[in-house]
């Protein structure tokens, strides 16, 4: 049984990256050898993902690397496995959409081998039990996240979105790489589990710098309050990868950092105040965002920014349960909403929203489909979307700040007014322009349909999950349910209604905002500079502006000929020898 | 000073170090460059065959000597079927001239 | 002492062959260098070292450049270098001397020359460095397979393929 699981874990690693290579060897001219290739290998991985749920102990591997690399060691608990899962089986859904989304596209290899690439370095973070490998997986998916975007190579927006989003995260590396070093040099372990054991050992001032380091390393990675910026101009990737990659997957890494290591740092004075402080912020500012802006794939990148800030929120708070739970069903509905955007975007041709409008008839699936995951977003009742942020304001009730409850309140109030102005704007009213949609292809279709069913189903499997979590990691504390307590819980608590009361004055607030006009003229400024991103921009300017220059001059040493690269070389030797002689290596 | 013999194979290990290192340095033909490695790993092969002399365990350094030599050999060979191919496509074989993956 | 002049040799003979103009010298002075680097490795007391040294260095690479130099062409001029001379000079001097410094130690040792080598070395190949071996002639398999295809022109076979119609 063991060897049959440890098998697995490695195969949902390293078949990914196989398949990239074999991707990238058998470069094919005929398209749709690619497109069926890349879709076999990303559905067995998937369907080992799904296996591993069936054993019941978690385990161990370890690999010795030898000397200085220490053991490379992965471990199956409840927390890996809900996001393997999540990751690979979204990837795979993501990959069966750009079959039929990418079709006709150039350089295909190079799409799907970086996309496998990023399934295996996924599975590979999550599934990670030494803290150095984590690091170096991290960064992976850091990688491939830039690739992605500026896959579109000979797009100037592209390739400076990539940049942008590759210096941001790098940022929040430097900060995970200073948390480690510090970790390590007190207790010489890289291990995750000794870690979390010796947590109380650690001398305070360890335990703060690498507290915030690793809060800096999942806010940039998690898109918060003041990295956030990289995540909407991300969107000018492919629709398929800002739906896998920054909406599912890669943006819950930091969520998932900040999960595992919760009992280390939780006893850290502030740690939990900025947590919140950060999350509210987050969330607000973003549905602000949201509510102003006119690229559809924009909207649902402020979306995603503000739901991930409720993620951290509830992470804040202690509810560690509840944010695993939203973490579930925010994947699935925001991938819902993604594709379903990529497929109107494929079919119309544009992405503005202005330009959209009376497609209520013209494409009643996707009509569908996007209302299904726009009600799971808002948070209407007996979607999955409802059960799970309640369950996030609940907790934040009980044990938070009743301010930051209040901020997260107007959030879901305003998370319903942008949900169906986009609805509005892009399905119904009349047509704005004279764009004629064409049909949606049937793999378009089978991809969406199961997303729009587990946006319905989800949340009945909160109590199991729950279990699954406790049962698998001791040094955590979920709070465990039964299958009906969590809905139970919800239903009798008093401020589910409340919450419900501002998501219905939200929505009519929508539909009587023609006759608020004068109200809109007076802060036509406020909604002017949030379209600008409320000032954030320019803030990261200060950071990105000097890398590139720098980058750019230190251009110079590289010449490309071959004796000054020997000269280098040589001037190494001559540090190294001196250093011998000097020191005594 | 007495010379013996160490001090005479030391001598030209380093000589022939120094001489492969300045051709490496100031050439600029692709083919002597390669003349210039070999050189250098000439001088290696005969500071290891003087190591394994000194501590005695002659056989372990010949062993290590003849990896060296396949080594390199082939990085001769490699090395000239690539000079081949550059004459070919860029006409040149000055090290200058094909730095041209530089924007 | 007469060793002396063997490894003055050797040294005058490498700076000739980075130095002459025409690249078929080089190579010839290169083969010259490689024999007297053979004469002291079996002065030092590894014959079959010397041996392979001797054939692989001063044949077969010799062989090999004289092929690549015919294919190339002999170049006769060589233009200024890039990297300026005096930084190379300082350079190698550096090294030298670093190294020569490293190696001060050694020379409290002696030198013995000792016997019954033969055996020692086919059974330490064979056996003790068994996976050194085989990895080497996987290596070399794969150095002929590599030159086979880096050799190929492409412009050839696309006139072969259109001459055939």
């Amino acid at each position: 049984m063991k060897n049959a699981q440890s098998i697995l874990i490695l195969f949902v690693i390293l078949f990914p990256w196989l398949g990239a290579i074999i991707i990238v060897a058998f470069r094919q001219n005929k398209e749709k050898g690619q497109h069926w290739l890349a879709s076999a290998i990303s559905l067995l991985t998937a369907l080992a993902a799904w296996l591993l749920l069936f054993f019941n102990n978690t385990l161990i591997i370890s690999i010795p690397l030898g000397g200085i690399f220490g053991n490379i060691e992965f471990v199956s608990d409840g927390l890996a496995i809900l996001l393997v899962i999540i990751a690979t089986s979204i990837g795979s859904l993501a990959i069966l959409f750009s079959t039929s989304y990418m079709k006709g596209e150039s350089q295909l290899s190079r799409y799907y081998s970086l996309i496998l690439l990023f399934i295996g370095s996924m599975t590979g973070l999550v599934l990670s039990s030494n803290i150095f490998y984590l690091f170096v997986f991290w960064e992976m998916t850091a990688f491939c996240s830039y690739a992605l975007i500026s896959f579109y190579n000979d797009d100037p927006k592209a390739v400076r979105g990539g940049m942008k989003a590759f210096i941001i995260t790098q940022l929040g590396g430097i900060g995970l790489l200073i948390g480690i070093m510090m970790i390590y040099a007190d207790i010489n372990t890289l291990s995750i589990p000794e870690i979390l054991q010796s947590a109380a050992t650690l001398p305070t001032l360890t335990l703060q710098i690498a507290g915030f380091g690793f809060l800096v390393a999942a806010a940039a990675k998690s898109a918060q309050v003041p990295l956030h910026t990289w995540l909407p101009d991300a969107m000018e990737a492919p629709t398929p990868i800002s739906a896998l990659i920054h909406a599912a997957t890669m943006v819950n890494a930091g969520v998932y950092l900040l999960v595992r290591f919760y009992p280390t740092f939780k006893a850290v004075p502030g740690w939990n105040m900025t947590i919140i402080i950060i999350a509210c912020l987050t969330s607000l500012l973003a549905a602000i965002m949201a509510s102003v802006a006119f690229d559809l794939k924009r909207v649902l990148a402020y979306s995603t920014i503000s739901q991930l800030g409720y993620m951290v929120y509830a992470i804040g708070v202690g509810g560690l349960f509840s944010s695993q739970f939203h973490l579930l069903s925010h994947a699935i509905f925001k991938t819902l909403l993604f594709l379903s955007a990529g497929a109107i975007i494929h079919s119309l041709g544009t992405r503005d929203m202005r330009l959209m409008g009376g497609l209520n008839k013209k494409m009643p699936f996707i009509r569908n489909v996007f209302i299904i995951g726009s009600l799971s977003l808002s948070g209407i009742p007996f979607l999955s979307g409802f059960w799970s942020k309640e369950s996030v304001l609940e907790h934040g009730l009980e044990h938070g700040p009743l301010w930051a409850y209040t901020i997260m309140l107007i959030t879901a109030g305003l998370t319903a007014y942008y949900t169906i102005r986009c609805v509005w704007m892009v399905f119904f009213g009349e047509s704005r322009s004279h764009m004629q949609p064409h049909k949606i292809s049937s793999m378009m279709k089978t991809t969406l349909t199961p997303l729009a069913l587990g946006s319905l189903t989800t949340w009945l499997l909160a109590g199991p999950l729950s279990k699954f979590l406790q049962s698998s990691m001791p040094f955590h504390h979920f709070h465990t349910y039964s299958f009906w307590e969590p809905f139970l819980s919800v239903l009798t608590n008093p401020y589910t209604y409340l919450t419900l009361a501002v998501i219905v004055v939200a929505i009519f607030g929508f539909f009587r905002v023609k006759k608020m006009k004068g109200l809109i003229h007076e802060v036509r400024g406020i909604i002017g500079f949030a379209e600008k991103g409320l000032g954030f921009d320019e803030l990261n300017k200060v950071f990105v502006t000097p890398t590139l220059w720098l980058a750019e001059g230190l251009r110079y040493t590289q010449t490309g000929i071959l004796n000054w690269n020997i000269f280098g070389i040589l001037l190494g030797l001559l540090f190294l020898i001196s250093a011998v002689l000097l020191g005594g290596i | 000073m007495s010379f013996s013999f160490l001090d005479m194979i030391i001598l030209a290990v380093l000589c022939l170090f120094g001489i492969g290192i300045y051709a490496l340095l100031t050439m600029r033909n692709l083919i002597r460059i390669i003349v210039a490695l070999q050189l250098l790993v000439k001088s290696v092969i005969l500071f290891v065959i003087l190591a394994g002399n000194i501590t005695g365990q002659m056989a372990l350094a010949q062993s290590m000597a003849a990896t060296v030599i396949v080594a390199d050999t082939i990085v001769a060979v490699l090395g000239m079927a690539l000079a081949v191919q550059i004459k070919r496509k860029t006409h040149s074989l000055d090290t200058k001239d094909i730095a041209g993956l530089r924007r | 002492m007469w060793q002396f002049f063997i490894v003055l040799a050797a040294c005058v003979c490498g700076l000739q062959a980075i130095q002459s103009k025409k690249l078929s010298h080089s190579a010839l002075w290169l083969a010259v260098t490689s024999g007297l680097v053979s004469l002291l490795i079996y002065l030092l007391g590894a014959p079959q070292i010397a041996v392979i040294e001797l054939s692989v260095g001063a044949g077969v690479v010799t062989i090999l450049l004289v092929f690549a130099i015919n294919i190339v062409g002999d170049e006769q001029e060589e233009k200024k270098p890039l990297v300026p001379k005096a930084i190379a000079i300082l350079v190698v001097f550096g090294i030298m001397i670093l190294i020569g410094s490293t190696l001060i130690p050694v020379k409290e040792l002696s030198v013995s020359i000792s016997e019954t080598v033969t055996q020692n070395l086919s059974e330490m190949m064979w056996q003790d460095r068994f996976l050194d071996t085989l990895l080497q002639i996987i290596l070399i398999f794969t150095c002929v397979l590599g030159t086979l295809s880096l050799m190929e022109d492409r412009n050839k076979s696309k006139e072969g393929e259109n001459n055939e119609f």
